[in-house]
């Protein structure tokens, strides 16, 4: 349950025992819940053994009495505040005989006064009669503290039968405030389940949301997702006062557990709500699920929000501070299958906001503390959603050994998936964030590495040449590439130099110029590619250059 | 002069959970004063109760009833 929610239901029972309006009570409403609830059980302790010792004299006197006197004696002299502390005293068979002699709504407010631990024995033995009648009472003066007090302590036949006598507002309100959190599950499967769905329109209809979140929270994981179900199915209008209510009151730990567990198609279709999409409302549950440790459980929204959403999605988690960044890929480091959706986030992003944000975070551990299945499966989904221009910059990113480990996967190593790696790196402008996983992968797969590259389109061969033209460091691995390639693919790299304008030319001659192991590189080229080289710098203006350059003669 | 933590204490008759015992004197007091006077209105309408009752009770029973009541 919400801490918030906890609290808020244990001010209503102390102010209840206390005889002091809620409202009098309100700063104890951002106390740890646990210790509200300690505090109203030791206020209670007080109260009942202030006159214990004159109330067991009463118990005693009423021993000697027949319960037809003691019925009027309890109901004309003492009262429902002093029937409620004396009757843990009195004889149990002897308090259910002169139950049965009073009026229900007298029997009703020595209820509110009583304190179920005192008289447990008594209440399992009241007929189910009895406590129908009570509760319905109860549920009419809305004294839903004090039904939640009792559930603990009424046999499962009478819960089911009290329920009977409660209407969805009475049954939302007094799950909330019960006693045994425990037993919601259980009193909810004691329901109808025809009462579910007119349970939850009544809570959008009387905006006691929280309520029926605190509820949903409770129950077993089955349960939840059936009802979970109910909630998706709600109309537009009442999901609008759902997320309202939710982002008004800080209660997303309660809500998102309900949207992880819907089925698929209901949750989607909830999400496709406009509710969902409000980016003050998206960056209040990012925000809160960095902060709480709730990113799994924002991962299937995530998942289910339209294309058009996801960017403004992406957008918020750029802006996010670096320490709940480094949050959330903690989380997802614990729960590995939302990775695939947090390298979806990196995907929506600018390329701008992307390469900020992978150099901000350490996404190591991301990779290194999982297995080579769980890998596999990442990959998997990186292939199917197209994500490669958000992992190939985390693995340039990640250590050398987390790399090594990763490159040395079989999954790095089908011909299949390292086509449409580089592919959609000549694509998309990633040569230089390829290149560290290249250089990374066993000698022998760079020869399938070379083969793939042969295979691409002359324009994506044109595009990888251009960006490693710019990237100097890269260009040791592009040659030693293209020194893999066969002959027909050398000949298509040494067209494409022929073919190169002055500004790649520049570049290209500028890259070589800037690295110290130019010499050696131009020594190991193929000639024909040599040959080219050579053709584009006589006719860009760089053969001096490049005589330098093939003359060892390079500045250090 | 006690505190008005030390006060509560004393009302309650136990130590007081420590989120308790760290709030504000006027949250202390306000705490303090509604627990006095529950336990105060408790006293009274037991003693006014039970001299009340004895009135329903027949005359013939009144007096084993009021030995076990007062001793």
């Amino acid at each position: 349950m919400s801490q918030r929610l906890a609290a808020r239901a244990e001010v209503l029972k102390l102010a209840r025992l206390l005889a002091v309006e809620p409202g009098e009570l309100e700063f104890l409403q951002d106390l740890p819940p646990g210790e509200l609830r300690q505090f109203r059980e030791l206020a209670t302790d007080r109260l009942f053994d202030a006159g214990a010792r004159a109330l067991s004299r009463v118990g005693a006197a009423a021993k000697l009495l027949p319960s037809g006197l003691v019925a009027t004696i309890a109901q004309h002299a003492f009262g429902p505040l002093l029937c409620a502390r004396a009757a843990g005293a009195v004889d149990t068979d002897k308090a259910i005989d002169v139950a049965q002699r009073l009026p229900p709504e007298f029997l009703a407010d020595v209820t509110v006064e009583l304190d179920p631990r005192r008289v447990a024995e008594i209440i399992a033995k009241v007929p189910e009669s009895l406590v129908v009648g009570v509760a319905g009472l109860l549920g009419q003066r809305r004294e839903h503290v004090t039904m939640g007090r009792f559930i603990a302590y009424v046999p499962d036949h009478a819960i089911a039968a009290a329920i009977g006598a409660l209407d969805n507002e009475a049954v939302l309100r007094t799950a909330f405030v019960l006693e045994d959190k425990d037993r919601i599950d259980h009193a909810i499967g004691l329901l109808p389940p025809h009462r579910l769905p007119g349970i939850l329109r009544d809570a959008a209809r009387l905006a006691i949301w929280p309520e029926a979140l605190d509820l949903l929270d409770h129950l077993s994981v089955e349960r939840r997702g059936a009802i979970a179900d109910v909630v998706a199915g709600l109309d537009g209008e009442i999901v609008a006062g759902l997320v309202a209510a939710v982002h008004e009151a800080g209660l997303w730990d309660a809500l998102l557990p309900v949207v992880r567990v819907m089925s698929a198609e209901p949750r989607r279709r909830m999400v496709s709500q406009p509710a969902f999409h409000d980016p003050a409302v998206l960056s209040d549950v990012i925000r809160v699920s960095a902060e709480q440790g709730l990113w799994r459980d924002l991962v299937p929204l995530i998942d289910a929000v339209p294309a058009d959403v996801r960017v403004i999605v992406a957008r918020i988690a750029a802006n996010l501070p670096p320490a709940l960044l480094a949050n959330v890929v903690a989380q997802a480091t614990d729960s590995p299958h939302t990775i695939p959706t947090l390298l979806g986030i990196l995907h929506d992003m600018d390329a701008e906001s992307r390469a900020r944000i992978v150099g901000q975070i350490d996404a190591d551990p991301l990779i290194a503390q999982q297995d080579e299945t769980v890998i596999g499966q990442i990959v998997a989904t990186v292939s199917t959603q197209r994500l490669w221009d958000a992992l190939l910059p985390i693995v340039r990113t990640i250590g050398p050994q987390t790399r090594q480990r990763l490159a040395e996967m079989p999954a790095f190593h089908d011909r299949a998936l390292l086509t449409e790696i580089v592919t959609a790196a000549a694509e998309q402008g990633l040569w230089r964030e390829l290149v560290p996983l290249i250089e990374a992968i066993p000698e022998a797969v760079r020869i399938t590495v070379a083969e793939v590259a042969t295979g691409l389109e002359p324009e994506l061969l044109a595009n990888v040449l251009a960006e490693a033209a710019q990237a100097p460091e890269t260009l040791a691995t592009l040659l030693s590439i293209v020194r893999d390639m066969t002959p027909n693919g050398r000949t298509a790299v040494a067209a494409l130099i022929d073919d190169a304008d002055k500004r790649i030319a520049d570049d290209l001659v500028g890259a070589l110029n800037d690295d110290q192991r130019a010499h050696e590189l131009l020594e190991a080229m193929p000639d024909e590619i040599a040959a080219a080289i050579d053709r584009a710098a006589q006719r860009h203006g760089h053969q001096s250059t490049l005589a330098r350059i093939r003359a060892a003669d390079v500045d250090a | 002069m006690m505190s008005a933590a030390d006060e509560l204490q004393d009302e309650l008759g136990a130590e007081l959970p420590p989120a308790i015992g760290a709030l504000g004197d006027v949250e202390l007091a306000v705490l303090t004063g509604a627990l006095r006077r529950a336990r105060e209105h408790q006293k009274q309408a037991l003693s006014a109760a039970t001299d009340t009752g004895l009135r329903f009770v027949p005359r013939l029973l009144r007096g084993p009833v009021k030995k076990v009541l007062f001793g």
